[in-house]
């Protein structure tokens, strides 16, 4: 998988690469176990500290996305059962609500915002983990 | 011997530097023009292909007035010293010429605004040649072999070898300098040898791990024929490995006498084992050009103009150096040719590059004397 990083961008570069590597899982792009580099490579291969890639291999860790060997280095969960729980979705409500409120004050239509949110999520039906 | 050294010298050294310096430009990727990141469209400026020529013609021109006045001085002095020194001289004309176009190619960058309303990313692939695309290291059990085999020889062999022992052939295989037996003239040459082949063992460690630049406006593309040029590569060093590895054997077995070669033979061995790996060595650099830019890749991948690469002119200095601390990479593809070079924002880099330049140095002045 190709991943595209932005150093002039307001994202944060570990949040880039984190959102990146989740939405590959749910495109299929990554497959379940697929080997990713090892923190060493990925922070030279970008031109970045090694603390950054850590960072985001042990947010993906944490929240289940990725395990970590110490031998055969960074994979997709092979046993990746990603659970709706209260926390989770207490997040993503409070992220929409950032989302809409600013989609709101710069004029994006109520249809527009349903219409792009609907496409997005269509977009990984049927692909990625099941 | 004067004219000897002349003809060999124009036509194995001053001719085909001259012609790599004028087709260099043509095998670098189109990202970069003169060691400058630029988008791939303003190739076909006009501004830029003024560049190219005054390039060529500023080099056509240096390198003949530089190595002609070095021949006429050399000739009329009849002094072959000169005619080697001068090697060296010839090959700073290259590097003079690259920094002042690169300085210029950098002011014009500027002042046309090429990378204004793009976007510039850095781009990365997650699976970079995942390793069973890459020749086996195990290969590497041959030239390992045929060195220990030398180490066991010359250790069966030393009791019994006289007290003086060759040192130097000359091209049909004769002896024309000896020396006291001991450690360092029995065993040099399987020392070398020994060296030579943790070295090319290091150098194909390095280019599987090296920075992998990807053009942002064609990245399918770019990793294939990045991955592709590794691949090649790496199967180069292998193989250069093992025919200088072969090479080595082969001397050391003349010196503690082991074999005794007619002067056809060795004339043919020695010319065989020495142009082997420079010719593949042409073929392969001018079929992949920088970072794979020759391979062509069946992909029907469509160009995105409004991605750039992060435009990294700041870290490297005169178009040479790659100076970033941030960057934690060691090796990466040279600005200007094919190859790598360290990262001198890196400790390790520095240390590589003060060792480079104490061996460049040494051998610069052995040349002299």
């Amino acid at each position: 998988m190709l991943l595209k990083i932005e150093f002039e961008s307001e994202t944060p570069i570990y949040q880039q690469i984190k959102n990146q590597i989740i939405k590959g899982i749910a495109t299929g792009e990554l497959a379940i176990g697929e080997d990713l580099p090892s923190v060493r490579q990925m922070a030279a291969d970008i031109g970045i500290n090694f603390h950054t890639v850590n960072k985001v291999y042990t947010q993906l860790k944490q929240e289940g996305w990725v395990v970590v060997h110490r031998k055969s280095g960074v994979m997709i969960n092979p046993d990746l059962k990603a659970e709706l729980t209260e926390d989770y979705l207490q997040t993503l409500e409070e992220n929409l609500e950032t989302l809409a409120a600013e989609a709101y004050l710069r004029g994006v239509s109520k249809e527009d915002f349903h219409g792009m949110i609907d496409k997005k999520y269509s977009s990984f039906i049927g692909r990625g983990r099941k | 011997m004067f004219t000897f050294t002349l003809w060999l010298n124009l036509f194995t050294i001053y001719i085909p530097f001259l012609i790599f310096g004028l087709l260099l430009p043509n095998y670098i990727r189109k990202t970069l023009l003169f060691g400058v990141n630029i988008p791939e469209e303003v190739l076909k400026d006009e501004k830029v292909l003024i560049l190219k020529k005054e390039y060529r013609r500023n080099y056509l021109v240096s390198f003949c007035i530089i190595v002609g006045l070095i021949i006429f001085f050399a000739f009329r002095g009849n002094d072959i010293r000169l005619l080697n020194m001068g090697i060296t001289i010839a090959i700073m004309v290259l590097p003079i010429n690259y920094i002042f176009i690169h300085l210029k190619t950098k002011k014009l960058k500027a002042a046309e605004g090429w990378l204004i309303n793009r976007k510039q990313v850095v781009m990365i692939s997650t699976s970079r040649g995942s390793a069973n695309k890459m020749p086996s290291m195990k290969w590497f059990l041959i030239p390992a072999v045929i060195t220990i085999f030398t180490w066991l020889f010359t250790m069966i062999m030393y009791p019994h070898l006289p007290h003086r022992i060759p040192m130097k052939f000359d091209i049909t295989g004769k002896v024309i300098e000896y020396g006291n037996k001991g450690f360092s003239s029995a065993f040099g040459m399987p020392l070398s040898q020994l060296a030579m082949v943790l070295m090319f063992y290091y150098i194909s460690i390095v280019i599987g791990r090296s920075k992998m630049t990807l053009n942002p406006s064609k990245p399918k593309t770019s990793v294939e024929q990045y991955l592709t040029a590794n691949r090649r590569w790496v199967a180069f060093t292998i193989f250069t490995a093992t025919i200088i590895c072969l090479y080595f054997a082969y001397q050391q077995l003349m010196i503690i006498e082991i074999i005794k070669t007619s002067g056809v033979f060795n004339m043919v061995a020695n010319i065989v084992l020495i142009a082997a790996p420079i010719l593949t060595l042409i073929i392969l650099a001018i079929s992949t050009g920088q970072s794979g830019s020759k391979i062509t890749v069946s992909t029907n991948e469509e160009r995105d103009e409004k991605l750039v690469n992060r435009d990294d002119d700041q870290f490297w200095k005169l178009g040479i150096f790659y100076f970033n601390p941030q960057d934690p990479s060691l090796w990466i593809e040279k600005r200007f040719g094919i190859g790598w070079t360290v990262n001198f924002g890196n400790p390790i880099g520095v240390i590589l590059g003060i060792i480079t330049i104490i061996v460049l140095g040494w051998s610069i002045y052995s040349t002299t004397k």
